[in-house]
């Protein structure tokens, strides 16, 4: 599913005076898949974008179209009930839900539990090498097999678009670049858009974005419009 | 069992809806004792009058003179099954049956041979002692009141033992009853003939009488006769039984309200406690909707156990008490009330719902920026 962006402008507190911009003037497109890199130093707006094109914030003007849907005129419920159809997300902290196991974690997306639907989730456990966690809660696991297990309940509903906050930043590099190198694995047929400020973990991105103060400076590795 | 089925929460996280269910169990439990302390008091009533005239309507003239004859004419043509003559001259007796006040017992004073037919009518039975005869100065009592006052077959009650007896004079106890319906009887007709007493009071049967035909008997009396039916027990008791009922109702209202604010600021800590969790769920794409029906039938859950156990409990508690000490003293306090248990199940249903408002709409309100 294509993304475009048009004249994306948040503001954060707008009424006090002048308001923080967050973004300013962000106008791109992206194609339907691939590893989408959005880099920037801290505070430069990287995870507001990201944000703005899952539907978890309204930009303060301008439009985001997710294939012909304009998400800014949707409710939010119905951008709720757009995220759990096709997104799938994956936080700098886990999130996981303490008192469920780790399988139990995975189904939350589809709020299903059957045969097929734990077959399914025990697949993605077993290949991203925690399928003897499944029962395990997730205070028992360490930071990478909550954050590959995080990865599991995004995979669950077999989104479209994959967002990732930081996903590894609560990871050490070893780790970090082990659960890249997974999310890496879905992008043939998915979009990942992956937030990250450590360079290093978006060699393998198909595309760049690098901002800083709310704007974007460079698009590399195709001819997305600035 | 789905991930976010309210079990689910609930199955692991016993300890945090322990307040919540803990003081609804103990509202439930103030609430339906009181309703069994009301419920109790209507048995009392119910069982002294009401219970009486379901069967039976009482006819007599308060100042010795005669009933009209068309009225005893009407009586005969009507084929009552059970006509008996009695006297309604003689003071009740005091009956407390462990609820909120007490009643009287009414005394019949009939003739020896109507007794036996009398007492089967209502399904009682004589468990100890002797029927009373004519003019002998004794009284048959239900077993209740024996108990209640120490007493035993031949043991003497009256005036002239105790003030604290309304009825006049000095009655040997001869019998025993024990039924469902509770009254006392004796047989002191002096010396006038049972055509006599019946031309001054009667106690029909009602049976097989509709109730226009019930109505008819005695629309057309004169002022100097008193008729007891159960519009006549109605019109003295039902304000105090209504306002006993309107007491519960309020003190269930008072309980919600109590439990709502209470409740209300718990669930609210609650709630704070469960943010990262709400808000990945939120994120994932449940919608607010969503979420707080999960968190109404979690609450929704806690509280009806909170009903069940409240429920229980109180009828564990009542049931030991009528076995230990009511029971073997005369008294005995219900332990199901209808009214009760669906003024308590008012409890966790609202409770549920307004306890949860407040963490709702503070925080579903601050939802609209999710804060990562």
């Amino acid at each position: 599913m294509n993304y475009q962006l048009n004249n994306i402008n948040l503001i954060y507190d707008m009424e006090k005076e002048g308001g923080t911009t967050a973004l300013q003037d962000i106008t791109l497109s992206l194609d339907g898949k691939g590893l989408i890199g959005i880099q920037g130093p801290s505070g430069s707006g990287k995870s507001s974008l990201l944000y703005i094109m899952a539907g978890l914030k309204y930009p303060t003007s301008g439009n985001v179209f997710y294939g012909d849907t304009d998400l800014t005129t949707l409710s939010m419920s119905d951008l709720a009930t757009l995220r759990r159809k096709d997104f799938g997300f994956i936080f700098q902290q886990h999130f996981l839900i303490n008192y469920l196991t780790i399988l139990e974690n995975a189904l939350v997306p589809l709020n299903i539990n059957n045969k097929i639907v734990k077959k399914k989730a025990m697949g993605f456990l077993e290949r991203l090498g925690i399928a003897e966690y499944a029962h395990k809660y997730p205070y028992q696991l360490s930071g990478g097999q909550r954050q590959r297990a995080a990865i599991v309940r995004a995979l669950m509903n077999e989104p479209k678009v994959i967002f990732g906050d930081e996903p590894t930043a609560a990871l050490d590099h070893e780790s970090a670049c082990e659960v890249m190198n997974l999310l890496t694995e879905y992008t043939n047929n998915t979009m990942v858009v992956i937030v990250t400020h450590d360079e290093s973990l978006l060699k393998n991105a198909d595309k760049l974005i690098s901002i800083t103060d709310g704007k974007i400076i460079n698009v590399s590795g195709l001819e997305e419009t600035i | 069992m789905k991930p976010l089925n309210p079990f689910t929460y609930l199955k692991n996280n016993p300890k945090k809806m322990l307040p919540v269910f803990m003081s609804v169990a103990i509202g439930v439990l103030l609430v339906y004792i009181f309703s069994l302390f009301s419920a109790t008091t209507n048995k009392m009533v119910s069982v002294a009058t009401f219970d009486i005239t379901d069967k039976y309507n009482i006819v007599y003239t308060k100042d010795d003179t005669v009933l009209p004859q068309d009225f005893l004419d009407e009586i005969d043509n009507a084929q009552i099954q059970d006509v008996f003559p009695v006297q309604m001259n003689l003071s009740g007796l005091a009956y407390y049956r462990g609820g909120m006040g007490s009643t009287t017992i009414t005394t019949f004073n009939l003739f020896d041979n109507d007794i036996l037919r009398l007492l089967d009518s209502f399904g009682i039975e004589l468990i100890e002692g002797s029927l009373p005869t004519n003019n002998q100065n004794e009284i048959l009592v239900p077993i209740e009141f024996a108990l209640q006052n120490d007493l035993a077959v031949g043991d003497y009650i009256g005036t002239a033992i105790s003030d604290e007896y309304a009825l006049q004079g000095k009655y040997e106890i001869c019998g025993l009853t024990q039924g469902e319906v509770l009254f006392s009887v004796t047989c002191q007709p002096g010396n006038e003939s049972r055509e006599q007493v019946m031309s001054k009071g009667v106690m029909y049967s009602i049976d097989g009488l509709n109730a226009a035909k019930q109505t008819n008997l005695i629309e057309s009396l004169p002022s100097n006769v008193i008729f007891i039916t159960s519009d006549y027990y109605q019109q003295e008791f039902s304000i105090t039984l209504n306002s006993m009922q309107l007491l519960t109702y309020i003190l269930t209202a008072v309980m919600i309200i109590v439990l709502c604010i209470a409740l209300g600021n718990l669930n609210i800590v609650l709630f704070d406690s469960r943010r990262n969790e709400i808000t990945i769920l939120y994120s994932i794409g449940f919608t607010k909707r969503e979420l707080a029906r999960k968190l109404w039938e979690e609450n929704l859950f806690v509280c009806i156990g909170g009903y069940l156990v409240g429920v229980l409990l109180t009828i564990t508690i009542i049931g030991l008490l009528n076995v230990f000490s009511l029971v073997p003293n005369g008294k005995m306090l219900e332990i199901i009330s209808f009214q009760g248990l669906i003024a308590a199940f008012a409890l966790p249903i609202f409770v549920s719902a307004f306890s949860l408002l407040p963490s709702l709409l503070s925080n579903f309100h601050s939802m609209k920026e999710i804060p990562y």
